[in-house]
């Protein structure tokens, strides 16, 4: 996949673990497990909001796109 | 998960392709059993059917072994009419029909028996891999890739199997033409070819693309967070 999901580095800024971030945002552990580790197809606006809501940040700050893994695909 | 109830179409299937399956296996060792026992011992009463696509081992009281396979004939009758509707000729045109006659072991027999072997065989892989599918359908995860290939590969072996059988058919057509005369009628060598068989195999092809593309859609529906 060419866009990496930087979920990783925004939990450890904050102080967070991935357990508390899916009990505020309600979302499964497991599906934020899956996001975590870049093995996702495709991300709701409605994750990506409450995302940005509870870590306070920017979707930029979460996504990024790599071009040396875009050429692999 | 179990996602079908007891009385579903997917567990009566189910159901229905294991007592084929097993009337199958248990066809396929007898018709061994029988061809082993006839090309080593010397044993009377049995005979070897060879009616492609349906194949089978029948006991029957003769004094040897018979085969019977597929003939193609002309007949050299007379004049056909029906003066009731005012035609007054008519043709009997593509007459179909199975010829019967003792057989001694021979390369004859033997080809006849790995026919009859491969046609049980390749009816018995076909419900296996059907069986396979619905036990997914059962389990609520009817799209996956394995299903995908399993059913193309059904759809191959059904419009490759009409060109076997069609030339099967040829072939016992032509056998007869060469060796047997009778009076009245002619034996031909015609392939017998279904374009319908063919058309069903590109169905289940069609069918086969369309599971590919929703195992796809699945996958991207299940890693969407």
């Amino acid at each position: 996949m060419a866009i990496r999901v930087k979920l990783d580095h925004v939990l450890l800024d904050r102080r967070l673990t991935l357990t508390e971030l899916a009990e505020r945002i309600g979302i499964t552990i497991a599906n934020l497990s899956v996001l975590k580790t870049n093995k996702a197809r495709a991300i709701r606006f409605s994750t990506l909001d409450a995302l940005c809501r509870e870590l306070e940040c920017q979707p930029s700050d979460l996504l990024e796109w790599t071009a040396e893994e875009a050429d692999k695909a | 998960m179990n996602v079908t109830r007891p009385r579903s179409p997917a567990s009566f299937l189910i159901i229905l392709m294991n007592v084929v399956r097993l009337a199958l296996a248990i066809v396929l060792v007898v018709t061994v059993a029988i061809i082993g026992l006839a090309l080593f011992a010397d044993i009377r009463g049995l005979e070897l059917i060879v009616v492609p696509p349906s194949f089978g081992v029948s006991p029957e009281s003769h004094n040897n072994w018979t085969v019977t396979i597929p003939v193609s004939v002309a007949v050299d009758s007379g004049r056909i009419a029906a003066p009731s509707i005012g035609i007054e000729r008519a043709e009997l045109q593509d007459l179909r029909g199975s010829l019967r006659f003792p057989i001694h072991r021979g390369s004859f027999f033997i080809l006849n028996s790995f026919l009859l072997i491969l046609g049980i065989g390749a009816g018995l892989w076909l419900t296996t891999q059907l069986q396979r599918v619905l036990r997914t359908v059962r389990d609520g995860k009817p799209f996956a890739r394995a299903n995908a290939t399993r059913v193309r590969w059904i759809a191959w072996v059904v419009i490759a199997g009409e060109f076997v059988r069609a030339t099967i058919v040829y072939l016992e057509n032509s056998y007869a033409a060469t060796h047997f005369t009778a009076e009245g009628l002619r034996f031909t060598a015609r392939p017998d070819f279904s374009v319908v068989a063919i058309l069903e195999g590109l169905i289940i092809l069609v069918i086969a693309e369309v599971l590919r593309v929703g195992t796809r859609l699945d996958e991207d529906q299940s890693l969407t967070v």
